[in-house]
């Protein structure tokens, strides 16, 4: 079972490794499909249709299988690799390791909001976005520029002590953990630092930004901690009995994939372990 | 307020509204609209908390051209302007909003709370069209807008 860690503390093997796997895996096209998947949810996830990946109670667990698809999908080209996380409540600097040339790369430039340095510059060859929503071909950040700060560590605290999981109408207006967690409502956690990065990751087509997955990664072990911070709550509709029937309830099968409920993914200790 | 079935290919996509239409003027600019959204709660807008002005624009930001509508019905037959009528006029209508910029569209929609959202800013709500266009142009720069594609 894998160790998912802090990038921070990512040696310098480590992010070469993750790095490199990310950039095999584009070269096969295997990326792309989840940029794909991912911008298809985007657009038709409604909060009065049909939801599943986003603006709905699956936004924990649909997310917590995308980011195992990615993961095993970098294991496949190299088993050593596992999601880092990006705690952004501590590591804030638009000059952080992370942002280093070594790593991710930095913020875009100026004129145009193109990422220059690192592994996921145009230049390089490396990384040319084919699935887009403009005609831009080169990953863009704007990292700051949205006028919001990421969120802070007192306001993630507010937001793991709020009960239940979810609540009607189980779209952007609920009340509950998981609508303040993903943004809609409250202090605004997660969308935040998608704003906040900008650029590709304030789109549909975030995942073009490999930083996706390290601010997901980190997502992913709040609704963790907030599991184990209420261990009498449950993942919540239980079931369509109430009436849900455009949202993913807890024995409900999730699209993409068909085969995966909600239930199945509850304990993330069945796949890996935060550290 | 209970879901109005409307079946079919507009409103399987579109931010649902009731909108009670009172006829305000000469123009569909100055039409008024009072908008639900179909969990019953009062659309956000630009207006007073009793309702929402109709939303219409066209004009050049950053030098892109960019309008937008909505609150309007789709359905031609029930606009303002043939109607001609003077007496509020009620609809039963989906109401999707509608931005492009240099003639090519951006997909938007709307939050539960009457707010907006895009494809470029999904992360961000605003409460007008034009500031969802405007900062669509802020985000793209002089990049020119994708066909938009579901499930593509």
């Amino acid at each position: 079972m894998g160790t998912r860690k802090n990038q921070i503390r990512l040696s310098a093997s480590e992010k070469r490794a993750f790095v490199n796997a990310v950039i095999a895996l584009k070269r096969r096209g295997g990326y792309d499909d989840f940029v794909r998947t991912h911008n298809n949810f985007i657009l038709s996830d409604q909060d009065s249709g049909p939801r599943v990946a986003h603006r709905s109670p699956s936004f924990g667990p649909w997310h917590r299988q995308f980011l195992l698809e990615f993961e095993r999908a970098l294991q496949s080209i190299d088993p050593s690799v596992n999601l880092p996380y990006w705690d952004w409540t501590t590591d804030r600097s638009p000059t952080s390791s992370l942002w280093a040339p070594d790593f991710l790369g930095g913020n875009g430039r100026r004129s145009d909001q193109q990422v220059t340095t690192g592994p996921f510059a145009y230049q390089t060859g490396n990384w040319t976005l084919t699935v887009r929503v403009d005609s831009r071909q080169y990953l863009c950040r704007n990292l700051g520029a949205s006028g919001q700060s990421l969120p802070t560590a007192a306001e993630v605290r507010q937001v793991l002590a709020i009960t239940p999981y979810d609540a009607p109408p189980w779209n952007s207006g609920s009340s509950g953990f998981r609508n303040q967690l993903e943004g809609w409502q409250g202090p605004n956690i997660h969308n935040r630092v998608h704003a906040w990065i900008g650029g590709h990751m304030a789109s549909g087509v975030s995942p073009n930004d490999p930083v996706f997955w390290l601010h997901h990664c980190f997502v992913d072990k709040l609704w963790a901690d907030w599991q184990a911070a209420h261990p009498d709550q449950g993942y919540l509709p239980a079931s369509t009995a109430g009436g849900t029937p455009q949202v993913v309830s807890l024995d409900d099968r999730m699209r993409p994939w068909g085969d995966v409920t909600p239930r199945d993914l509850l304990d993330h200790r069945t796949f890996y372990e935060y550290a | 307020m209970p879901e109005i079935g409307l079946g079919g290919r507009i409103s399987r996509r579109t931010a649902l509204r009731i909108a009670a239409v009172g006829i305000m003027g000469s123009t569909a600019a100055a039409v008024t609209a009072q908008q639900l959204t179909t969990h019953g709660s009062r659309a956000a807008g630009d207006t007073a908390e009793t309702g929402v002005t109709a939303e219409h624009f066209d004009e050049v930001y950053q030098g892109r051209r960019i309008s937008g509508s909505a609150g309007t019905p789709l359905d031609a037959k029930f606009s303002v302007a043939q109607t001609g009528a003077h007496v509020p006029v009620a609809l039963q209508v989906p109401i999707e909003p509608q931005v492009l910029i240099d003639g090519r569209a951006l997909h938007v929609m709307t939050n539960a709370d009457g707010t907006y959202t895009s494809v470029v800013n999904h992360y961000q709500s605003f409460r007008s069209l034009r500031e969802v266009a405007r900062a669509a142009v802020d985000s793209l720069g002089t990049a020119t807008l994708s066909p938009v594609h579901h499930h593509g």
